[in-house]
């Protein structure tokens, strides 16, 4: 996670939400859904937010209201302190969308030149960061190939790819992990903690607890469009009342002792296990491995660190 | 932070707008339309002159070459034109990439822009090919034609003659000072509107001007005019005189035409016997005649109608009775001036279709436009229907019951048609197909009316309109 002095600064909030209501409405303009239901909230710099809740519970909806896609019903929104549909706000952007929405006749190459002429690039630069991201992303060697013929897992790459051709300051991701295999999510995770440690802010939605919690500083819980759950991860899901201890492999009379003492101080006795590894690091291990000892699969590359650009490695950038 | 790292200003906007266009572009090659067009057009270009036979002379094959064959490939490319256009936003919309694009920093004019450039690009590659096939069809025509009619198809039709015509009649003001004297001598019928009394002497006026009764003459005199040039010698003059009637009957009319100047009238004179109504060309040699019209001196051209026995009355058109047609230009600059005309006219077209795109799903987008272009297309019939005064009299004189209703709608359509014939008469205006395969000058200034009229003028509107739309316009909406 991000570090704390980026999250407790004092500078003002990227995103302000004030009392934010989206009702959709039906042709004849009479109200249909309440998607969002007077929202408030604050995502600072430096941080990685999460929106959480289930399916329809308005953390979408509330992307696209920052994003100046969707228009607010009701309260106030502001982005760097403008509305969300101000250009000089947009600039500073990096939106992956739930559905990667992108041209099936273009490659690679061409989507994300064709969104760095969006913002202006030149085109140095722009060729310049299109090769790093794609290097990035795992998808060098698919460059010339048409995005339409992509599986969901190498478009949803590209639309990473092209979230960050600005090296934006603020990065939208709604579900960047949606139908990643466990290796681009690994991978997904860590570039978010790369940016957080550059300073950028992330804002994610996402329905995949075990993502939002290896690397959400704070998260709210949205349920019906209301928030029920606001806070640090850490504060929210400590459990005060117990304390759990990590040692090396120790022999069982040691083991003994200190179950003993550990009885005689709480009044109960401790739970002792052997830890195992989670399935995914389990999982990344063996591809680790079959990739020494094999060529890479046709679909997605061995990725290549984070770009230079966004690691501040690039030669006269504006930061 | 700061990552203003984009090209700002104007060179910033070239750049995004110019991205629009390449993604528009690029969608029509990749989307095998433009594949499929290039089979019609090839199709049309190479097809169409093998299977219309014209009227069986050199000019009416080549006329054949050059109106239809370019007709129906510009036909082609507007239908191609306007669902691309159509599509051009609505699909953006429909598939959700309009959602990144919206989260770019990209304003709706950029993008309006953007997409009508692309779709300007793929027209002017189509409407060029088709430019050049066409003028290398016409040139291998005249060349597998005998020498004298290769010359006489090369003065008048593959050319480029400027029009001299005469001074438009002065009906309107004929018809203010009949009503004006008709109110001086308290002599206007009861109980008629004026508007009606107005209609009745703008048909007499009319009369007056275009019926040349058997016995008589009509006179019309062109301006001096220099830029008509001295046409070389051997060079012919042309003049085109159309009739919309030569009753009663199959009645023939026979008269004489004569062309001079106001000192000598007769410089060049000519019998005609007319059979029928339309266009007509009388070829005068080039002599006096040109010298004068080279001299830039007014010219005073006369039919006097033959005597009853002999001839019928004729009735000129009104708007273009007669003219005289003189060099103005080489074939080439004609064709590429054509063909620059219809990239105004696509220039339009894909204007209204990306404004039915911008606020409508692409079915009813394209079903809106294609429907608002033809109303524009007939609105001058519609507005000549709704001046008509013999529309009052079914208010007026029964059916009051039935049609009180209906006169309502009647005065409201007799208001609003006029005024939507007035907003698109300034298009329609431009039609340069019967001028080049009449062998008739399509000018610099033709040209730059249509670029400033369909290429620019509506098209500004339109996308007004649309970057309105756009600027509301939620885009994310749940389907």
């Amino acid at each position: 996670m991000s570090a704390p002095s980026a999250v407790e600064s004092a500078a003002p909030a990227v995103v302000e939400i004030r009392g934010l209501t989206k009702i959709f409405r039906d042709f004849w303009r009479r109200p249909k859904v309440r998607a969002v239901d007077g929202l408030d909230l604050e995502v600072r710099p430096g941080e990685i937010f999460g929106l959480l809740g289930p399916n329809g519970s308005g953390k979408t909806t509330t992307l696209k209201i920052m994003l100046g896609l969707l228009f607010p019903s009701g309260g106030e929104v502001r982005v760097f302190g403008r509305p969300p549909h101000d250009i000089a706000t947009k600039r500073r952007i990096g939106y992956l969308p739930e559905e990667s929405a992108l041209y099936g006749y273009l490659t690679p190459r061409e989507t994300l030149d064709f969104y760095g002429r969006l913002f202006a690039l030149p085109a140095a630069p722009r060729r310049e960061r299109a090769g790093q991201l794609l290097r990035m992303v795992g998808l060098a060697h698919a460059a010339e190939r048409p995005v339409g013929e992509f599986s969901k897992g190498m478009s949803r790459r590209i639309g990473l790819a092209q979230a960050l051709i600005n090296d934006p300051e603020l990065v939208v991701l709604d579900e960047p992990t949606a139908g990643l295999d466990p290796i681009g999510c690994r991978q997904i995770k860590d570039l978010m903690l790369a940016l957080a440690r550059r300073g950028k802010t992330i804002v994610l939605s996402s329905h995949l607890l075990a993502d939002v919690e290896d690397v959400c500083d704070r998260i709210v819980i949205l349920y019906n469009g209301r928030i029920r759950a606001q806070g640090g991860v850490t504060d929210l899901l400590e459990k005060k009342d117990l304390t759990r201890i990590t040692v090396p492999a120790v022999p069982a009379e040691t083991l003994r002792a200190v179950i003993g003492m550990l009885r005689e101080s709480t009044g109960r006795a401790p739970e002792v296990e052997h830890p195992t590894m989670d399935l995914e690091h389990f999982f990344l291990q063996v591809v680790e491995e079959a990739h020494r000892s094999s060529q890479a699969p046709s679909g997605v590359g061995r990725a290549d660190g984070t770009a230079r650009y966004l690691d501040g490695r690039e030669a006269g950038r504006g930061n | 932070m700061q990552t203003e790292c984009g090209v700002a200003g104007p060179g910033g906007f070239l750049i995004r707008v110019g991205g629009m266009a390449r993604l528009t572009f690029r969608s029509a090659v990749r989307s095998r339309l433009v594949l499929t067009l290039a089979l019609v057009l090839l199709a049309v270009v190479a097809g169409l002159p093998a299977t219309l036979k014209g009227d069986g002379t050199p000019a009416g094959g080549a006329r054949v070459i050059l109106h239809y064959t370019l007709g129906l490939a510009a036909l082609v490319l507007g239908v191609v034109t306007l669902w691309t256009a159509c599509g051009a936003i609505a699909e953006e919309v429909e598939r959700k990439h309009i959602q990144l694009l919206v989260s770019k920093p990209v304003r709706p004019a950029e993008i309006w822009l953007g997409k009508w450039l692309g779709i300007l690009c793929m027209d002017a590659l189509f409407l060029g090919a088709a430019g050049l096939a066409v003028y290398a069809q016409a040139a291998r025509y005249a060349a597998a034609l005998p020498p004298a009619a290769r010359q006489g198809l090369r003065q008048e039709v593959l050319a480029a003659r400027r029009a001299w015509r005469p001074a438009a009649d002065p009906v309107e003001e004929t018809v203010d000072a009949a009503y004006r004297s008709l109110a001086a001598r308290r002599a206007l019928p009861p109980n008629v509107p004026a508007r009606e009394t107005r209609a009745e002497l703008r048909k007499q006026a009319l009369a007056r001007f275009t019926v040349v009764p058997p016995g008589t003459a009509r006179v019309w005199d062109l301006p001096a005019s220099r830029r008509v040039r001295v046409p070389a010698a051997g060079t012919p003059l042309t003049l085109r005189y159309r009739l919309v009637s030569t009753g009663p009957g199959r009645f023939a009319a026979a008269g004489v035409w004569r062309i001079g100047t106001a000192e000598n009238p007769a410089l060049a004179e000519e019998a005609a016997r007319i059979m029928r109504a339309g266009t007509h060309d009388l070829t005068f040699p080039a002599g006096a005649l040109a010298r004068a019209a080279g001299e830039g001196r007014a010219l005073r051209i006369e039919f006097r109608n033959g005597d009853a026995e002999t001839s019928a009355a004729v009735v000129f058109d009104p708007e273009e009775p007669v003219r005289i047609l003189a060099p103005g230009g080489s074939f080439g600059g004609n064709c590429a001036r054509t063909v620059l005309v219809l990239l105004c006219v696509m220039a339009l077209v894909a204007a209204v279709g990306l404004a039915a795109s911008s606020a409508l799903s692409f079915p009813v987008a394209t079903f809106a436009a294609a429907a608002a272009i033809a109303a524009a297309l007939m609105i001058r019939y519609f507005a000549a229907a709704a001046a008509e005064p013999e529309a009052g009299h079914v208010h007026r004189h029964g059916h009051a019951q039935a049609t009180d209703g209906q006169s309502a709608w009647l005065r409201a359509g007799e208001r609003v048609i006029p005024a939507l014939d007035v907003l698109v008469a300034p298009a329609t205006r431009f039609a340069p197909l019967g001028r080049f395969a009449d062998g008739v000058l399509v000018s610099w200034g033709f040209l730059g009316g249509a670029a400033g009229v369909l290429g620019v003028g509506y098209p500004a509107l339109l996308a007004l309109l649309s970057i309105g739309v756009l600027r509301r316009r939620e885009v994310a909406l749940p389907a």
